[in-house]
């Protein structure tokens, strides 16, 4: 309440518009960060509600994105433990198959985007939010270290593993990929 | 520093191309911000923040809020309006008188996320919440309900019976949506998210395949609202 700018419809046009111009990367983080695609728009909706609490707080100096990640990351976190989405691994496929046609054409015509979320679905989450932040929004791993907390060390040891878990995870699946078009064996 | 090794080049390339998030589609974008502006107008009421340009407008509409309540529940009507005058003049900058300010103040609570974008479109709401009404508690109960509840209550009541609409809308029930939206225009035909409801109503009528009425709801909304920044969503859902 104290934090109301004295000249609010300038700041709502400033917030329309960073919505706007944000709201892609968001719906796209929360999906890296395991949100099913179903609940990605719902949970936009809330990481906005809570940029916008905190929109004061924009530095304007700064690229927005990391800052936007950080909500993103605690609406995904806050999700995860909710919807106990416990077959994090599995995760992803079970949502392809509960998909609607248009939206599995959709999908398809996404490939690689479907291929990278299923493959940061085998990771476990706290590699998988190094992985993402580093391979994915390409900030330095010293950066990383200090918003998440740990020490430096380990965040690079968690990147050289997750690595290794990603690259296998998207060779796991060309075999699978490539097992379903030799026709041998159509998995549902 | 410690060294990373690369990633093998076709999976770097990979991660190369879906680097740049995925575009959205404007009507999922539109439907979000529509949908997030109706949520922080809706805040911005409860909070009683961001509404008014000034605290004495803030201090006024909560003041209203909070005494209109207590009127329609009928509890020591007149005593209760008798003292709520009082206050409201109190509170209330000398300069502006109560009238004016409550003009204003529920236009803002509710318009306030959109009005920079269209602010030619004129604030329907505004002429039917008459404060003069309001201190004189006698007349608030006897009266009927849409011309003297309070402007947070009835906001409240607009928005629950639109989510209501856009709920079943969303789950495939569009007759439950219109009719929510039908109920909408008769008990808030000017309402303050009046605008809101024409779109729920076009979306409504087109998905129960009622196309012509959803046509020209949607050129009528196009003339009312001529900068609506619904505006493409109600195209689209009005275009077969």
């Amino acid at each position: 309440m104290a934090s109301v700018p004295p000249k609010a419809s300038d700041s709502d046009a400033e917030f329309r518009a960073f919505f706007r111009a944000h709201l892609a990367y968001v719906c796209e983080s929360l999906r890296r960060l395991g949100v099913q695609s179903r609940d990605a728009e719902d949970l936009a909706h809330e990481v906005f509600m809570a940029v916008h609490r905190r929109f004061d707080e924009l530095d304007r100096s700064r690229p927005p994105r990391p800052w936007l990640f950080a909500f993103a990351l605690r609406l995904a976190s806050g999700y995860r433990q909710k919807a106990r989405v416990v077959r994090e691994t599995v995760g992803i496929e079970a949502e392809v198959a509960t998909e609607q046609p248009d939206a599995e054409a959709q999908l398809a015509r996404d490939g690689d985007r479907r291929t990278v979320y299923q493959a940061l679905a085998a990771l476990p989450i706290d590699r998988r939010v190094i992985f993402v932040m580093h391979e994915l929004d390409e900030r330095p791993v010293p950066d990383i270290a200090r918003e998440l907390e740990i020490p430096v060390q380990t965040a690079y040891s968690r990147l050289r593993v997750a690595k290794d878990e990603f690259v296998a995870a998207v060779r796991r699946q060309a075999t699978q990929q490539r097992t379903r078009e030799g026709g041998i064996h159509g998995r549902a | 520093m410690a060294e990373l090794e690369s990633l093998p080049p076709d999976v770097a390339a990979l991660l190369a191309r879906v680097k740049e998030p995925a575009p959205l589609e404007d009507v999922h974008a539109d439907a979000l911000e529509r949908r997030l502006a109706l949520a922080l107008a809706a805040s911005h009421v409860l909070e009683g923040s961001l509404a008014a340009k000034t605290l004495g407008a803030t201090a006024f509409a909560k003041l209203v809020a909070f005494f209109t309540r207590k009127a329609t529940i009928a509890i020591g009507m007149l005593g209760l309006g008798i003292a709520s005058g009082v206050v409201l003049h109190a509170v209330a900058t000398p300069k502006v008188s109560p009238a004016e300010v409550t003009s204003e103040a529920p236009v803002f609570a509710s318009v306030a996320p959109r009005a920079s974008v269209e602010p030619s479109v004129p604030a329907p709401a505004a002429a039917t919440v008459s404060v003069a009404a309001l201190p004189p508690a006698v007349t608030i109960a006897a009266a009927p309900p849409v011309a003297t509840r309070d402007p947070a209550s009835s906001l409240a009541e607009e928005r629950a019976l639109l989510e209501m609409g856009r709920s079943a809308l969303a789950r495939g029930q569009s007759a439950d949506a219109v009719a929510a939206a039908r109920k909408h225009e008769r008990t808030f035909p000017r309402g303050k998210l009046a605008e809101e409801r024409e779109v729920l109503m076009v979306q409504a009528l087109a998905a129960s395949g009622a196309r012509d009425e959803a046509k020209a709801r949607a050129a009528r909304f196009a003339q009312g609202y001529p900068r609506s920044i619904f505006g493409p969503a109600v195209r689209a859902a009005a275009s077969p």
